[in-house]
């Protein structure tokens, strides 16, 4: 039998080491003629699984007077650049029973109550969805969606929600949870693949129009097929033919050039993986290839472990530290890892010139986790920070101590009223801008 | 189907559109209509069986969220932009490559382009690849206004570039992306046609797409034949395709595809290696394919002393090294005894660094006897690793309160009779210093000494085998089944015992059944 083993397995199986020879993808841009050149707003949403060890989390002190805790302190470099955000509570996702990593992971984006169903999953549109509308047709690409694990698994994701809750955080609609591409290849060859160089613009002029003339030839098949139903299913096929459309939006537009850009297009282990998906996101922020990244490193409920971190239990069941400190110890050392991935990203990103300033200042950069402790599956006072200035929207350099219960949906509406998306959908459900934000 | 080509040569010779008078089954039926996304398992098997080229391109696919055990499930299946996109490029790909000259694709779909019918006219040409191509890829055949649309696709360009337009088109049409197939209003009852039902079969026996073997008596209508049905069973559980049974079917609900993705403590552990996961995933996946190639009664997966061993499995079973290769060999001796204590279910069921009670015996009542037990209380999701005595200990402990014992009473004696395996199910005898007992009781009171005991009164619960039939319902239909459904789970249980419980007459039952050759009711979509 030819049982074929995926990457991740193998990275499982296997001690790590760390030490990564990285092709540089930060290299000088080289401005290429008709490159673009925006100053536009990016939104990115950044994921973390499983929760975050509070008291080792939270900075001390308050607005512009903070200092940040052993887990951020990996952020030290960017704290005029990031704000902490605490005391925000997702009372609107949690589902008040079993099922906490899915609801959690499935309102990271949307502050919405995923419906418990293993078959007809139900949520929100994303704010990085709804921000993305309002780009379509700007960017070769509207959105991207990213991950480190497309999920494997037995088929029961969380009691009894499906698993899309827990491994998409990204929602077209609230019935179209959008999978995640977790090959730094596929990434790359979405971003930029396809252009030839040497094409001259009557070739490209005569691709464009096969690839349309393929696109029209079935949408007639959708169409055809659409008038056949009578009150059935239409979610599928319009979900298809929104397919259609996106792609044909995006074959107008030119392919996104980002000349001398490359990446690990095959890492060999979790760590490299990390490294190249960072460096597609800033290669695809910096060269206007889409404005609109969503990013999950690791799944809801992750059981990924952390050998090259001297921690080698998986992160879910460890998560469960019942007050253990050797548990807590254990976690508190993988959360400050991935807070060093985090300020990677944000290093490249402010190491990019635009405009009169970084590309760091033209995103906004929102992470969290699905609940604050893991123990208790605890949606109070989750972990939030809040990075780049949103291209002038958000003063950073704080540390903002919000009341206990302070509603985390009124966050995303103050995130989309940052970057310039509609938030008329979050306010419908009874959220408002955060106040002092 | 060579008629059907005659004339449409005809029509299009003759520059004029007639409106054929389809057969019923060539007709689509207006009406509520269900659509069943090809997974990328049944995406890269279908385009292998069509274009017969070396390529996998749902591998770059996101991965298909899986719902009731299954990564097959309807409802389930979505599609986002990025998704389509990646489907417009492996059309393009497929396409490119399948229309290479020189391969013996590019000979069997577009014949005429050879230099001896040269003189054949472009539209000739590309109306036989739409008739020769169009009925395999979409699984029927095509109505005229889709026959119009192709063959006007790319008009004007050279031969070549609209052989492959048209290639692309069929590829990325929703008619092969999708299955469509009627939903049945309340009370009504819809018999899928001939090629719905071919579909069906074909995405069942094979994740793949119907052969010509298929479609010809799909086109024939001889497929809704009872008689012509069984035959065509037989006949494609024979095929060497039938072994997607054993890995989509088998690896899901035996949870041996799942090992891909385990990780084990390696300081703990330090036999668990690549090596050794794959060795436990082809012991599993041959077992499976043992019993559906034999049609061994299947009962008898928790009753079967010699399993396929390799040097790995050898010396983590304490058996004599095999030699190369996995060879057939009794492990009686070394305690084991049917899947249940066979290495890789009982890792994958496990923590990195402890074993799991209640995983392995969440796993029996779940797929074994499709009893699942309700999820656990409020926050008490939390593995048991102690650091002192044994599981057992600390789960008598947990069982004293009320509301972990109304499941746990039924999960712990099951699980705990499998904890004399470790987390990689190596042998054990202690934990902690302490001996472990496995011994334990059903709920009917019956005791058993271990999990071999365990595994016999398992084999002779009647359940077992309804439930195998239910999950291969399950995995066969795409979906969950409606409360009024679940009484054909008797009348085919009865059918399988009459014909011995063999694992092959397992999915051929269900193949034949009326459940099987009928539309979904409306209210399938949110059966649990």
């Amino acid at each position: 039998m030819a049982k074929k083993l995926s990457r991740r397995a193998f990275l499982g199986g296997a001690a790590v080491a760390v030490g990564l020879p990285l092709l540089d993808a930060m290299a000088p841009v080289q401005t290429v003629r008709g490159a673009p050149h925006t100053t536009a707003t990016r939104l990115l949403c950044y994921y973390l699984p499983n929760g975050m060890v509070m008291p080792t989390w939270t900075p001390s002190g308050e607005g512009n007077e903070f200092v940040l805790g052993p887990t951020l302190s990996g952020l030290g470099a960017h704290t005029s650049e990031i704000v902490v955000v605490s005391g925000l509570e997702n009372a609107g996702s949690d589902p008040g029973a079993p099922g906490h990593h899915a609801a959690g992971t499935a309102g990271f984006l949307t502050a919405a109550l995923a419906r418990k169903t293993e078959l007809a999953p139900h949520l929100a549109t994303s704010i990085d969805q709804l921000f993305a509308a309002t780009q379509m047709g700007q960017t070769p690409l509207t959105s991207l969606q990213l991950g480190t694990d497309g999920g494997v698994g037995l088929g029961d994701c969380d009691n009894g929600y499906a698993c899309a809750y827990s491994r998409s955080i990204s929602w077209a609609s609230p019935t179209t949870p959008m999978p995640k591409v977790t090959s730094p290849s596929v990434a790359f060859d979405l971003l930029f693949g396809g252009l030839d160089p040497t094409a001259t613009a009557a070739e490209q002029a005569i691709r464009k129009h096969r690839r349309k003339s393929v696109l029209d030839a079935v949408r007639g098949d959708a169409k055809r097929l659409q008038a056949s139903l009578g009150h059935g299913d239409r979610t599928k096929l319009d979900a298809y033919l929104e397919g259609v459309r996106a792609l044909e939006l995006r074959i107008q537009q030119n392919q996104a050039s980002c000349a001398g850009a490359e990446v690990n297009r095959a890492p060999a282990d979790f760590v490299e993986l990390v490294a190249a998906m960072t460096d597609i996101m800033v290669l695809a922020f910096r060269c206007d290839a889409t404005r609109v990244i969503s990013w999950m490193l690791g799944n809801s409920a992750s059981q990924q472990a952390y050998p090259f971190l001297g921690v080698s239990d998986a992160h879910h069941d460890l998560s469960h530290h019942a007050g253990d400190p050797a548990k807590l110890a254990a976690l508190q050392t993988i959360e400050a890892w991935e807070v060093a991935q985090f300020a990677a990203l944000l290093t490249k990103l402010r190491n990019v010139p635009e405009g009169e300033g970084t590309l760091l200042d033209n995103c906004l950069v929102l992470l969290s986790s699905e609940i604050s402790d893991s123990n208790s599956h605890s949606h109070k006072n989750l972990p939030v920070v809040l990075a780049g200035r949103a291209g002038g929207a958000l003063e950073t350099g704080r540390h903002l101590v919000y009341p206990q219960g302070t509603a985390y949906g009124d966050l995303l509406v103050s995130v989309l009223d940052a970057v310039g998306g509609p938030s008329g959908e979050l306010r419908d459900r009874g959220y408002a801008a955060l106040g002092g934000l | 189907m060579s008629e059907r080509r005659h004339r449409w040569q005809r029509w299009l010779l003759a520059g004029t559109l007639v409106l054929a008078s389809c057969s019923a089954s060539e007709q689509p039926v207006p009406g509520p209509k269900r659509f069943h996304r090809l997974n990328r398992a049944e995406y890269n098997n279908s385009v292998r069986d069509l274009l017969g080229v070396a390529l996998q391109p749902a591998d770059d696919f996101p991965a298909d969220d899986p719902s009731l055990g299954f990564d097959n499930n309807a409802a389930s299946l979505s599609l986002s932009p990025l998704q389509f996109e990646l489907y417009e490029r492996a059309a393009a790909k497929l396409a490119s490559r399948a229309l290479t000259p020189g391969t013996t694709s590019r000979d069997q779909l577009l014949p005429c382009a050879d230099a001896a019918d040269a003189t054949k006219h472009a539209d000739t040409c590309i109306a036989e690849l739409i008739d020769e191509f169009g009925p395999r890829v979409w699984r029927r055949p095509l109505t005229n206004e889709e026959l119009m649309a192709l063959s006007e696709l790319g008009s004007g360009e050279p031969l070549a570039v609209r052989a492959e337009l048209v290639v692309q088109a069929m590829l990325l049409s929703p008619n092969f992306l999708y299955r469509s197939e009627p939903v049945a209003a309340a009370g009504e009852t819809i018999w899928l046609n001939s090629h719905e039902l071919a579909a069906r079969l074909s995405y069942f026996l094979w994740s793949s797409t119907p052969d010509d073997d298929l479609l010809a008596a799909a086109q024939t209508g001889e497929l809704l034949d009872p008689a012509t049905l069984r035959a065509q069973v037989e006949r494609m559980l024979d095929d060497p395709r039938a072994y997607a049974l054993v890995t989509n079917f088998g690896g899901q609900w035996l949870s041996f595809r799942a090992l891909d993705n385990v990780f084990k403590d390696a300081h703990r552990y330090p036999l668990f290696d690549d090596e050794l996961r794959v060795s436990m995933a082809t012991e599993a996946a041959l077992t499976f394919a043992e019993f559906v190639g034999q049609n061994r009664d299947l009962r008898d997966l928790l009753t079967f002393k010699t399993s396929y061993v390799d040097t790995r499995l050898a010396e983590l079973y304490g058996v004599a090294d095999p030699g190369p290769g996995f060879v057939a060999v009794d492990l009686a001796g070394a305690e084991r005894q049917g899947i249940l204590t066979q290495a890789g279910f009982l890792t994958v069921h496990s923590y990195p660094f402890t074993t799991s009670p209640a995983r392995r015996g969440r796993w029996v009542l779940d797929h074994l006897l499709c009893q699942p037990p309700a999820p656990a209380p409020d926050g008490v999701d939390i593995p048991i690793d102690p650091m002192s005595g044994t599981k057992r200990e600390e789960l008598d402990a947990h069982r004293q309160n009320p509301a972990c014992a109304a499941c746990h009473d039924s999960l712990d004696p099951l699980g705990l009779a499998f904890e004399t395996y470790d987390p990689i199910g190596q042998l054990r005898t202690l934990e902690n210093g302490e001996p472990i007992d496995p011994a334990g009781a059903l709920p009917s009171g019956v005791a058993f000494a271990n999990a071999r005991e365990l595994s016999t009164l398992l084999a002779d619960d009647p359940r077992v085998v309804d439930c195998m039939i239910q999950q291969v319902l399950v995995y066969a239909l795409g979906r969950g089944l409606t409360a009024s459904e679940h009484r054909h789970i008797d009348t085919l249980a009865a059918e399988l015992r009459e014909r011995g419980t063999g694992a092959r007459d397992l999915f051929a039952v269900v193949a034949v059944s009326e459940l099987f050759r009928q539309a979904a009711p409306a209210a399938a979509e949110e059966a649990p």
